[in-house]
């Protein structure tokens, strides 16, 4: 029979809270939740016709039948160890299964193993041994990694191959998981992509959890909240949000969470992978979160209201939402003394605008508009130039591209060789390049101040992205001359004005602009100065700081104005 | 996501906003006609233009704020009945089109006489309009948002390289004279010749201004800085060209052009003002076609900007593409400009009186 909707029923259904689009999303989510639950029947199927076991297999009292289904589920896996013993030394019998990795990891499990065998006065209780087990194991006093239970043997297979120790006893229908997990890694060294002159010299590493305890001791308050899953089919990666509750905007929060639940790949081995699933416009070239090594910068971001993104695997972690500021501003910016960090920043900024237009500049002035030229200078250009049979497009865009080799080389040789032969390829190839009168002295000058310029700024991807934007108004440059210049960097203003990162503007800061009391594209305010977080980012609490410091005091205690 | 991210242009961006799609419509101003009508006083023309301009614009920051978070489309048809508010939008969307048009021509004719003299003029019209096209892509505000960021580079550099030309400026060239008194100047914006269009894209903009309350203000701030930048600018080209002024199509350009600062590490500022000129030209065709494009989509119904976008750009690049000589391009864009008198300052007044008188009726009511 059909039934009739109640008028608050309809009116349910019609207010959804996110609206139709919100309605949609979560029809699309509760599709793929029947779609996944779909496909782990079939793979279920799958697997009983190939004769392997069903995944979603219950493990039974009996440790043959247990052992036997787990040998099937990891034939040919020859990592995957088994060893027997019997709890309390003659005790019912138990199998210890785990993957063999490090020596420390055994180590570990020896640690399990020996003290399952030597629990004393094993009795089968009236609840069975798996209780039994437990209560021995926490009045042991040994000294046994955190435990629990798994009665399928899908989840006991995951487990044991995420690198935790299962123990499957005899007559117990379960099987414990021990978190004995240890995989070989790296220590935590200096970042080798953002070295500062000034600040702290840790790095993130490959392992993830490493790169949250190196953000948790800078932050050591519940508020700081770590939101772990697994994305990947069959990486099975760990991947954690990290955000600060309290600062960070919720919206953003679920919006990032929601992002990483609709990844539906194979394997995800870095973070480049989740970059390119979540961010908003994945066919820009222009980088909309920021990736860094630095545990600093991830601190700071946190409590600025953004979220971390940590992928196992990755020694970047990925800060959302990005602006073009957060992309052009080192850490050690708030490290130094304020007017030092402002000299330095605007040496930066203009850096940078050198490294996109200087080539291009170049180009469209002498080959179009020499008029622009001082005559003086160009009289030494053009008498330079004489025996250069190339125009001048032609002339930097080989140097260009030869310099675009000898980095590429650089990074390939291994060792710090490859930083010498760079230096001394280049030094070579354009001193034979003047001489034999391939390319004039300036456009060596030119490439090779565009490719330090280059180097001048403080984020990688940036660094790429604008070596890209180089060669675009380098040739629009050469074919229409100053118009091709102004609108190629046009075009690029204009397409930087349209991103979004998470839904943020990706010129933020400048358009629209941000309060002094948070932050200023060049000049840096001392820190005591900056007592609001940044209010487009939808912080929850907006101040951050009293303005309270030894020379606001003194000025306040003479009479003088507050000095914010 | 959270309604501080979405915000609409602050009453400072929209001032320079309006700067922004102002700045390049010096270019339409004819001076040579000016000086022809009004001699050594044609300078005065502008600080008139720039009091109309900076009055339409007030009206239409009224209208911001009587109907906050609505485009022209919406209100019109509120105050003056489905079809009479329906043609009226449409009217404004097509001549910002169409001023788009013009000014792409008048950018193409600026760059063939000063920088790619033989370039095909649809070559470069093509290009302009690719990429205001491209423009129109992105996010309404976004698009506003890169010409506020690009408002404050445009009046300091393009009047920077404008007063490199006091070098020549000979003070007795603009002795105000006023024979005719206001009758020139009258006559002047009555033809055509001195008018700014442009302002007619914030009828489509207003929509996304985050204190309506203080849209007059800022808009007039705006039109009154962009009016006072005009008036210097044409103060130094009658100043340094005097009675020859006449004689060149783009006055200024050769103003500029004039002066030479031997030694120094720019000898010539004319190429600087050239590509601030085209910077501004960019941000007042893209302005004008995104506001042509916004409008015609919410007339439609069509869900798609790209669907809309894609054969208004033909239609600009064919209205650019009509007249096949500069004095055609000028006389069409003389013709679109006489317009703006009504466009501008007309429907903004009648609508914001309609207002009025409605919202009056409603208390008697």
């Amino acid at each position: 029979m059909a039934r009739v909707m109640s008028g608050s029923e309809r009116s349910t259904r019609h207010e959804h809270p996110g609206g139709p689009a919100g309605q949609a999303r979560d029809l699309y989510l509760h599709a793929r939740r029947v779609r996944a639950d779909i496909e782990g029947l079939l793979a279920s199927l799958a697997a009983l016709e190939q004769g392997g076991p069903d995944p979603h297999t219950r493990l039974g009292p009996d440790l043959d039948r247990n052992l036997a289904l787990v040998q099937q589920a990891t034939d040919h896996c020859d990592d995957v160890v088994v060893r027997h013993f019997r709890i309390g030394g003659d005790g019912p019998r138990a199998a210890l299964i785990l993957v063999q990795t490090l020596p420390e990891k055994d180590l570990v499990a020896d640690a399990v193993m020996n003290t399952l065998t030597h629990l004393v006065r094993i009795g089968r209780a009236e609840t069975g041994y798996e209780d039994a087990i437990r209560a021995g194991l926490e009045q042991s006093g040994a000294t046994v990694p955190q435990f629990e239970a798994e009665d399928e043997l899908s989840g006991l297979v995951s487990d044991v191959m995420t690198g935790e120790a299962a123990v499957l006893v005899d007559g117990v229908p379960r099987a414990l998981v021990f978190d004995v997990k240890k995989w070989p890694g790296r220590d935590v060294t200096e970042p080798m992509a953002e070295t500062v002159t000034r600040g702290p010299r840790d790095g993130f590493v490959e392992q993830a959890l490493i790169n949250i305890a190196l953000i948790r001791q800078r932050m050591p308050v519940p508020d700081l909240k770590v939101r772990l899953t697994r994305i990947g089919r069959r990486s099975q990666t760990p991947v954690a949000v990290m955000y600060f509750q309290g600062i960070a905007d919720p919206d953003v929060v679920g919006e990032v969470q929601r992002r990483l639940a609709m990844i539906d790949t194979d394997i995800v081995p870095a973070d480049g992978y989740i970059e390119q699933f979540i961010e908003d416009r994945p066919m820009s070239p222009f980088p909309q979160m920021q990736v860094t090594e630095r545990p600093d910068n991830v601190v700071m971001g946190l409590a600025q209201g953004r979220i971390a993104i940590i992928v196992n695997g990755s020694p970047f972690v990925l800060l959302v939402p990005a602006t073009i500021h957060d992309l052009l501003t080192s850490p050690e910016d708030y490290y130094h003394r304020p007017g030092f960090s402002t000299y330095m920043r605007s040496i930066r900024s203009i850096a940078w605008l050198l490294a996109v237009a200087g080539p291009g500049l170049f180009i469209a002035l002498t080959s179009y508009h020499p008029q622009a030229i001082p005559t003086d200078l160009l009289i030494t250009l053009e008498a330079a130039r004489a025996s250069v049979p190339f125009p001048p497009l032609v002339e930097v865009g080989l140097m260009m591209f030869a310099m675009e080799i000898i980095r590429e080389g650089a990074i390939r040789i291994p060792g710090q060789i490859g930083a010498t032969i760079g230096i001394v390829g280049a030094l070579i190839m354009g001193q034979a390049a003047v001489q034999a009168g391939i390319v004039a002295p300036m456009a060596v000058i030119v490439v090779a101040a565009a490719t330090l310029s280059n180097y001048a700024v403080v984020n990688v991807e940036f660094q790429q992205v604008l070596r890209l934007v180089q060669w675009g108004i380098l040739l629009a440059s050469g074919v229409f001359g100053l118009l091709g210049f102004v609108l190629a960097g046009l075009v690029m203003v204009t397409h930087m004005a349209g991103l979004t990162s998470l839904g943020m503007p990706y010129l933020a800061g400048l358009v629209p602009p941000v309060s002094w009391r948070s932050r200023t594209p060049i000049i840096v305010r001392p820190v005591w100065e900056r007592k609001e977080r940044i209010r487009i980012r939808g912080p929850q609490e907006l101040i951050k700081q009293s303005h309270e410091s030894a020379y606001g005091e003194r000025r306040r205690s003479r009479g003088d104005r507050p000095p914010v | 996501m959270n309604q501080q991210r979405e915000r609409g242009l602050g009453p400072g961006e929209l001032a320079w906003f309006v700067i922004s799609i102002l700045a390049g419509g010096g270019l339409l101003v004819h001076m040579p006609d000016a000086y022809r009508i009004a001699g050594r006083d044609a300078w005065l023309f502008m600080a008139a233009v720039g009091l109309v301009t900076a009055v339409a614009g007030t009206l239409i920051g009224v209208l911001a704020r009587n109907f906050p978070g609505q485009t022209v489309v919406r209100f019109a048809q509120v105050l003056l009945g489905r079809p009479l508010g329906w043609l009226l939008s449409f009217v404004l969307a097509a001549y910002c089109l169409v001023a788009s048009a013009i000014t792409v021509r008048m950018t193409t004719e600026v760059v063939r006489s000063a920088l790619l003299a033989l370039t095909p003029a649809w070559l470069i019209v093509l290009i302009l309009v690719v990429t205001s096209w491209y423009a129109a892509q992105q996010p309404i505000l976004a698009m506003a948002r890169m010409n506020v960021m690009l408002a404050p580079l445009l009046l300091a550099l393009g009047m920077g390289a404008a007063l490199t030309a006091l070098e020549n400026f000979n003070p007795l060239h603009v002795r105000p004279v006023l024979t005719g008194h206001l009758v020139p100047i009258l006559e002047g914006m009555a033809m055509g010749t001195v008018q700014v269009p442009g302002l007619e894209a914030l009828y489509f903009f207003i929509a996304h201004v985050a204190q309506p309350q203080k849209a007059a203000r800022s808009i007039a701030v705006g039109a009154g800085v962009m009016g006072m930048a005009v008036t210097v600018s044409a103060l130094v080209t009658v100043g340094v060209l005097g009675a020859s002024t006449p004689h060149y199509t783009f006055p200024i350009l050769d103003a500029v052009k004039a002066a030479h600062l031997p030694g120094r590490l720019i000898e010539r500022t004319e190429t600087i003002f050239l590509m601030t000129w085209i910077v501004a030209l960019y941000t007042r065709y893209c302005a004008l076609f995104t506001a042509a494009v916004a409008g015609m989509t919410e007339l439609t119904g069509i869900p798609e900007r790209r669907l809309v976008s894609l054969p208004l750009a033909a239609v600009v690049a064919l209205i650019a593409l009509m007249p096949s000589t500069q004095s055609q391009a000028r006389s069409l864009a003389t013709a679109v400009t006489r317009l703006s008198l009504v466009t501008e300052l007309g429907i903004a007044l009648v609508l914001v009186l309609v207002a009025e008188w409605r919202a009056r009726e409603k208390v008697g009511k």
